[in-house]
């Protein structure tokens, strides 16, 4: 039966196969599916809310994009998170550049500082999170808050897993200390 | 030095520490930020088109400074290539584009939305059918697209799903066959209830209800898909539809009360401005 499947692998790629094929029906599953995966992974990775919904539609305008010469070798999710690092670091310098900007010609860009969203928890760990480096933060973010495995982190950042093992020893200690710090609280 | 991969320790959030407890906490705070609903709408708008945003200033003060400097920088005798001097032609790659050797996306430029183009690395005989079918309703071929859909509709598959939302669609919205579009949807919520398109199936038939006048199967469809995901991506847009149908109904106190609701879920007041006056008007009843 379809409805204990559409969270499977297998049907994962029949969902792929599909939007390949052209099915509009198909791509507005794929974006129901993988949403709110993409929005998460960016907002963690550090995309200014006013910024969010904009790196989201670019990572989908790239997966309708480069979907059909996606090879499946790779699992989709991990290609996905590949996309999300690539669009978080272009929308992170694109909210640096608009700050920069919004201080020079007003009529740029919104610049300033942005107040997090969410909950109280999502606040206090976004702020620790701004204290780790960019490298610390990825890592972080996706084995401690998207569940990836050391290896599929490898795949993602396209590094061997002694470096991402190494990266989140240093991310947790640094994390740790930010939260102790009173400034985090 | 070792090639072995290291054993990676469990996540924070499985500790029975503090900051175990502040991860685990935020990992259960609802999302921000906009719905998938929301986004994919505007995904719909935006198409191909990549927004210049501060590009536009920046792009401007490069052109001209570049202009400036080639201007400034050009040579004094006008240079006449001759056919040797001229660059050789670039040799083509070994590999088409569509085969890349690596599956990392490349700079991205402007994307088309849905190009399908390029051919499936594994086509399968649903595939190439809904391909055909996607083909048919493109070209403004809708009998012909509603009818191989239906036939791609016929298994309990992903793609049969997806061929009988496929086929409600271009019957409800390109041909208007609003009876049979429904009967089509209703097939889909009987066959396939916890589908990957549920929500827009569900959206989709409260839609086709309304239009067809048949508002307490509608408010009955709204009421249901209030208490589900749909209720909380779209509450407001239903809140605003339940109004509407309750105020046509002559029940002011119940569509007054919609509107209320709706405006708790953030729908901006001129939306239900009518409803409010109608209601008003005529006094409750």
């Amino acid at each position: 039966m379809l409805a204990s499947a559409t969270g499977s692998l297998e049907s994962s790629h029949e969902l792929l196969d599909l939007c390949v094929a052209g099915s509009p029906a198909a791509w507005r599953g794929l974006h129901r599916r993988y949403h709110g995966t993409a929005l998460s992974v960016l907002r963690r990775l550090g995309v200014p809310p006013s910024q969010l919904e904009d790196a989201c539609q670019d990572v989908f305008v790239d997966v309708f994009h480069y979907l059909p010469r996606f090879r499946r070798e790779a699992d989709f999710r991990t290609w996905l998170y590949r996309i999300c690092v690539s669009r978080a670091r272009t929308a992170r310098r694109r909210a640096k550049l608009a700050a920069m900007l919004g201080t020079l010609l007003p009529f740029a860009g919104s610049g300033g500082n942005e107040t997090i969203e969410g909950g109280q928890a999502s606040r206090q760990l976004a702020r620790a999170l701004d204290r780790l480096s960019e490298a610390e933060r990825l890592v972080f973010v996706l084995f401690e808050l998207e569940g990836l495995s050391g290896k599929e982190i490898a795949d993602v950042i396209e590094r061997p897993q002694a470096t991402v093992f190494r990266r989140l020893h240093d991310a947790r200690q640094h994390f740790r200390a930010a939260l102790e710090e009173g400034s985090v609280t | 030095m070792s090639t072995e991969d290291p054993t990676f320790p469990p996540p924070l959030a499985s500790a029975d520490d503090a900051t175990a407890l502040l991860i685990q906490r935020a990992l259960n705070e609802p999302p921000s930020g906009p719905s998938e609903e929301q986004s994919w709408a505007r995904l719909e708008a935006r198409g191909t088109k990549r927004p210049l945003r501060v590009w536009v200033p920046v792009g401007a003060v490069l052109a001209v400074a570049a202009g400036f400097w080639l201007w400034w920088a050009r040579p004094n005798d006008d240079v006449v290539l001759t056919a040797e001097q001229l660059p050789q032609r670039v040799a083509e790659p070994e590999h088409p584009a569509s085969s890349r050797p690596s599956d990392a996306p490349v700079v991205p430029s402007a994307a088309p939305l849905a190009p399908a183009k390029a051919p499936a690395p594994r086509s399968t005989a649903s595939e190439d059918d809904t391909a055909r079918c996607a083909k048919l309703a493109q070209s403004g071929h809708y009998d012909d697209a509603a009818s191989c859909y239906g036939s791609i509709a016929r298994g309990n598959s992903m793609a049969a799903e997806l061929a009988l939302y496929e086929k409600a669609r271009i019957l409800a919205k390109a041909q208007g066959k609003s009876q049979e579009a429904l009967a089509t949807l209703n097939e889909h919520t009987q066959r396939f209830p916890s589908g990957l398109l549920g929500s827009e199936v569900a959206l989709t038939r409260i839609e086709l209800l309304s239009q067809l006048g048949r508002r307490d199967e509608a408010l009955r469809a709204i009421d249901q898909a209030l208490g589900g995901t749909l209720g909380r991506e779209r509450g407001g847009d239903l809140q605003v539809l339940r109004a509407e149908l309750l105020a046509a109904q002559g029940d002011c106190a119940h569509a007054l009360d919609a509107v209320a609701a709706a405006k708790t879920h953030g729908v901006h007041p001129s939306r239900v401005e009518a409803i409010e006056r109608r209601c008003s008007g005529s006094g409750e009843q």
